[in-house]
């Protein structure tokens, strides 16, 4: 499945993610990280997110996380909610 | 490389640092048999010590390349004085100074420019927060910074080991003879502790203050026989900056979990009755322990016989209260502690080195019932960092934690379990500030872990019904949340000696990769 519109989910709070999709050019998952544990977590944190994409069966996307110490969880969560929304959004077109 | 006794790897030698003595134990090392000497002076009659420029001042104390000018933080981040002066220093072209400051704050970043044009070289602190310690961290100082506890650096003035040139301090109010304090004034920020040993050791002393009154200033905090010169100046500090750096309050709920835990901590010991002495930290919910320890004292009538360290509002409250017989007071966190230091009698100005210099015939710390510490994290043996983050930015510094960890019956270190991602307890600490020997017990959201020397503090809490658990236990509790953080690297650069009180190196900190 690819995303082709833009969607966000989650918020800059304090042990939480801002999760932005935005369409892809190729076949494959793009994923900028932006996290203030980034030296101790930033392989976790795309593991996470690149692993829940895969689940509800994304193939093509750009993904920004702006991530301010989220936990696994919550990651989790976050890309779930944002990759529900896009779908909504493509059922209005 | 030498490994301490608290298992830190230390170089032999250190670039412009004195000899190496590994950390051994908090209380091994002896004093030299003398203190440095003081300066005299001699001022006539009817001599003038007024100076209309900082670059008179400059000029009068004959200051030249290499030597050693100090500074004090009683401004905080509103501090006016360290730039000014050394705008000046760099006009005349001097060189290869050293900065002996109690504390650097983020608004003396300009000093960044100066190291760059070589006009200051060194610089010794006792906590650094801002670009000055980002820098730090990437290798902006050709020598390593020295860090030093509050009561380290007194000592380590008197001793002779940090030899003052020129103290150039600041001053909220003065008088032309240099009788000077810091409650008067506009930019009032009351206590001047941390300027007391360098005014009493330094060859020469300059006086900065915006609020020059007829003389006698009363109370002073120095006197004038200690004072070479006076200059008037615009203004020496803004007041609103004062509450900034170290000063934090909580309001929320877990916060305020975590410090309501620690005071029933302070119950269950069994120090919580008349005559109790106690500090804080200024920062995180370390600050709200007082809250909740005053409301059982006044539940139960108990009246306390100190509160010291940094002072802040809650502690006059606590004053006002009747909760403590007198607050002896090194700096003022707000302002409102500044004013209650003016006006209530039984709020006492102290200097840092009655209240923490290991090497003095007594000091104020060696009273203190109960210490709360902060900490940026533990690890399993309780040392404490309260210098970099865990990723390996300096934010801060001992400050009081490791002189008051080491002499107080009680010292409880109050974090919250996780911050960001981070899980707080560590194998081991990136940077060792205050070593786990001095520290008794560590008090987070997820529950309570007693240092193993003390069995005796362990059996009271569980008896009170306490969450106490193994630390390694709490470790992996958290860890399961958070996951495990990857290690920072770090280069062999040393940036940084921390050097304990007494004068041995507990750490040293390196510089990042990258």
């Amino acid at each position: 499945m690819k995303i082709t519109t833009t969607v966000q989910a989650g918020s800059l709070e304090s042990s939480d993610i801002l999760i932005t999709l935005t369409p892809g050019q190729n076949e494959d998952l793009i994923i900028n990280i932006k996290s203030d544990v980034i030296k101790q977590f930033g392989s976790v944190i795309k593991n996470k997110i690149e692993q829940t994409l895969k689940t509800f069966g994304v193939t093509s996307v750009v993904c920004y996380a702006d991530d301010k110490g989220a936990m696994d969880y919550v990651i989790e969560a976050r890309v779930e909610a944002a990759v529900k929304k896009a779908l909504d959004k493509e059922g209005d077109k | 490389m030498i490994i301490n006794s608290v298992g830190r790897m230390i170089p032999e030698q250190i670039m412009g640092y004195k000899e190496v003595i590994p950390y051994q134990s908090p209380h091994n090392l002896n004093p030299p048999e003398q203190k440095a000497p003081g300066y005299p002076g001699k001022i006539l009659p009817g001599e003038n010590k007024l100076l209309p420029t900082i670059e008179e001042a400059i000029k009068k104390c004959d200051l030249r390349d290499g030597m050693t000018i100090s500074f004090h933080h009683h401004f905080r981040n509103g501090d006016y004085v360290l730039n000014m002066v050394l705008e000046q220093i760099a006009k005349k072209g001097i060189k290869d100074l050293k900065i002996a400051a109690s504390s650097i704050f983020p608004i003396h970043a300009p000093l960044l420019e100066h190291i760059k044009n070589g006009t200051v070289s060194r610089l010794s602190c006792n906590y650094m927060l801002g670009p000055v310690a980002e820098a730090m961290c990437n290798g902006a100082f050709e020598y390593p910074v020295i860090f030093r506890t509050h009561g380290g650096r007194d000592r380590a003035i008197e001793a002779g080991e940090e030899s003052i040139d020129v103290a150039f301090i600041g001053a909220s109010a003065a008088d032309k003879a240099g009788n000077f304090n810091g409650t008067e004034g506009p930019s009032a920020c009351g206590s001047l502790g941390y300027s007391v040993s360098d005014c009493m050791y330094a060859k020469k002393v300059v006086v900065l203050t915006d609020y020059l009154v007829p003389y006698p200033l009363a109370p002073a905090s120095v006197e004038e026989t200690h004072v070479d010169y006076v200059i008037k100046v615009d203004s020496v500090g803004d007041p609103a900056g004062i509450a900034t750096g170290a000063v934090r309050m909580v309001r929320d709920p877990l916060g305020l979990y975590i410090a309501k835990l620690a005071s029933d901590v302070i119950d269950a010991s069994g120090l919580l009755k008349d005559g109790i002495s106690f500090q804080t930290g200024a920062g995180g919910p370390t600050l709200a322990v007082a809250k909740f320890l005053s409301e059982k004292m006044k539940k139960r009538g108990i009246v306390g016989s100190f509160g010291s360290g940094g002072i802040t509002s809650y502690f006059v409250e606590m004053l006002q209260d009747g909760l403590f017989r007198y607050l002896l007071d090194t700096q003022c966190f707000d302002t409102v502690a500044a004013k209650s230091l003016k006006e209530n009698p039984k709020h006492i100005e102290v200097s840092s080195s009655r209240y923490a210099n290991p090497h003095n015939k007594g000091c104020i710390v060696n009273n203190l019932d109960v210490m709360i510490l902060g900490a940026t994290e533990v690890d399993v043996d309780f040392n404490v960092n309260v210098h970099t983050t865990s990723d390996g930015i300096v934010i801060g510094g001992s400050g009081g934690n490791a002189d008051t960890a080491a002499c107080s019956k009680l010292a409880i270190v109050v974090t919250p379990a996780i911050r960001g991602r981070m899980p707080i307890i560590q194998e081991k600490v990136l940077t060792l500030t205050t070593p786990g020997e001095t520290v008794d017990c560590i008090v987070t959201d997820m529950g309570i872990a007693v240092n193993p020397r003390r069995k005796d503090l362990e059996e009271k809490l569980l008896a009170m019904g306490l969450p106490v658990k193994n630390i390694y236990d709490l470790k992996n509790s958290i860890e399961k949340l958070t996951g495990k953080p990857e290690k920072i690297k770090t280069t062999d650069e040393v940036v940084a000696v921390v050097e304990y009180r007494n004068g041995s190196v507990i750490d040293v900190i390196r510089k990042l990769s990258n």
